[in-house]
């Protein structure tokens, strides 16, 4: 056996170890945020561990404060209120997705730092909207 | 026209086409023009998936053949991959910046195409730590094929985990949510980055033969001053006979100082233009992402163009 082959068959093993964990072990762990109805289901609320919450910004509840904005935030099911201390990004506004880090208190997010998450779609400013099979001056209706 | 001076052309056409496009539609709704940003970010991302695709098609087709022309193939779009890779990564946090209001997170398609690009860098640096030609190939054509894995990792981990990153646009489970004037943009945008691949691949390629013909004609060399008892390098094991390497021609010390004064002032100038992100208009950040993704790849096609000349000047000095 050629000395590299005694190499490759331990790497290749690795690296089928760490994709199964990933892929398999590791899949629901490994969201980037948490939606508003798992934080009110699962988080302990109170003890003060960061987490971050994403979620859309729900329309005409954005209120401007001394150091920041208050919103809410809904994944469709749940809604929770944000007090939010910091600049909102420049993107930041009604209907659009945001994930904000911060602390669950049981009835309120506190956070201080905000992302803003756009989703796949591109619509052009006269609210043209896109239907399967539609053609270009029909999609600008 | 020579073939390789038309596939230069069309390509600058192409993306002279392209760029009107992204830059003459109007504004998307929720974006505005921060959308732009998407016309060179997407088809950056393609051509790195692209080029690692052809390099395992290269590195299979050498295991098969033993074919050196393959190797070439093979290493030569691993080298453009990486730079595209690169570029998608940058301009993406140009992006980030300018929309999440991030220029890097934790999120899964982040983490996982910068494990690809250390992965295809891996693969570049196990070719130069390789002096046998045949083991070198054969090497780095199996990591060629292992490395494959990594872009459906990289593509669907916007599906399989939840990220801060958008969905696919192109192959969305729902289709496309986009409207006409972007989908024109990025079509243009992805049909002119991939002629530029065609472009980049050609010298790149070209380059490669000059590299092959250079060792070819050092080793003819050595045989000649030791005489029948020594063969050629080439062959797997020839390195018990103990050839001594020839040391690389001196490089012109003029060239390396212009090249790193260039890349001091690359560097220097995104630094200055990222640290006064907050005040950059619209408009600002896709003038930013533009002029990067523009300034990168006339970089790298001026510094083939150079590695071209040097190698040729060498294989000339030899023969």
């Amino acid at each position: 056996m050629r000395r590299y082959a005694r190499f490759v068959i331990p790497a290749l093993g690795l690296v089928a170890v760490l994709l199964g964990f990933l892929l398999f072990n590791l899949k629901d762990s490994l969201v980037f945020f948490r939606t508003p109805t798992e934080v009110v289901q699962e988080a302990q609320a109170g003890d003060g561990d960061r987490m971050r919450l994403g979620g859309q910004v729900v329309a005409g509840t954005i209120d401007e404060t001394t150091d920041g904005v208050a919103f809410d935030v809904s994944d469709g099911t749940t809604t929770i209120a944000v007090i939010h201390t910091g600049a909102p990004q420049q993107l930041f506004q009604e209907g659009i997705g945001v994930v904000i880090t911060g602390t669950w208190d049981g009835t309120m997010f506190h956070s201080d730092e905000m992302m803003v998450k756009h989703d796949e779609q591109y619509r052009t400013e006269d609210g043209g909207e896109y239907h399967p099979g539609d053609y270009p001056d029909s999609a600008t209706g | 026209m020579t073939r390789s001076r038309f596939f230069e052309f069309a390509a600058v056409a192409a993306v002279a086409a392209a760029l009107a496009v992204a830059l003459g539609i109007g504004e998307e709704r929720t974006m505005g023009n921060l959308a732009r940003v998407l016309f060179v970010h997407v088809p950056s991302a393609w051509l790195a998936y692209l080029s690692f695709v052809v390099t395992l098609v290269g590195s299979g087709l050498y295991l098969r053949t033993k074919d050196l022309r393959w190797d070439r193939f093979a290493a030569s779009s691993a080298e453009v991959g990486v730079f595209f890779t690169t570029l998608a990564i940058a301009l993406g946090m140009i992006w980030g910046r300018s929309t999440w209001g991030v220029w890097w997170t934790w999120d899964a398609r982040l983490v996982l195409t910068a494990v690809m690009l250390f992965v295809y860098l891996g693969y570049l640096a196990l070719r130069r730590s390789i002096p046998d030609r045949l083991a070198r190939a054969r090497r780095s054509a199996w990591l060629g094929i292992l490395g494959i894995v990594q872009i459906p990792l990289v593509h669907f981990s916007v599906v399989w985990w939840r990220t801060l990153h958008q969905q696919a646009t192109i192959f969305n489970t729902e289709g496309m949510q986009m409207d006409w004037p972007f989908r024109s943009a990025l079509f243009a945008g992805l049909a002119a980055y991939t002629l530029v691949y065609v472009v980049l691949m050609r010298r790149r390629i070209e380059l490669a033969r000059l590299e092959d013909r250079f060792e070819d004609l050092v080793a003819a060399e050595e045989r000649e001053v030791a005489g029948e008892a020594v063969t050629a390098p080439r062959y797997e094991g020839s390195t018990e006979l103990e050839i001594e390497e020839t040391p690389p021609p001196a490089r012109s010390r003029r060239a390396v100082v212009l090249a790193l004064a260039i890349a001091a002032f690359l560097v220097a100038a995104v630094a200055v233009v990222s640290s006064q992100a907050t005040s950059l208009s619209r408009w600002g950040w896709v003038a930013y992402a533009y002029t990067v993704a523009y300034v990168a790849m006339l970089t790298y096609v001026a510094w083939l163009a150079w590695r071209i000349t040097v190698t040729r000047r060498r294989v000339e000095e030899v023969s």
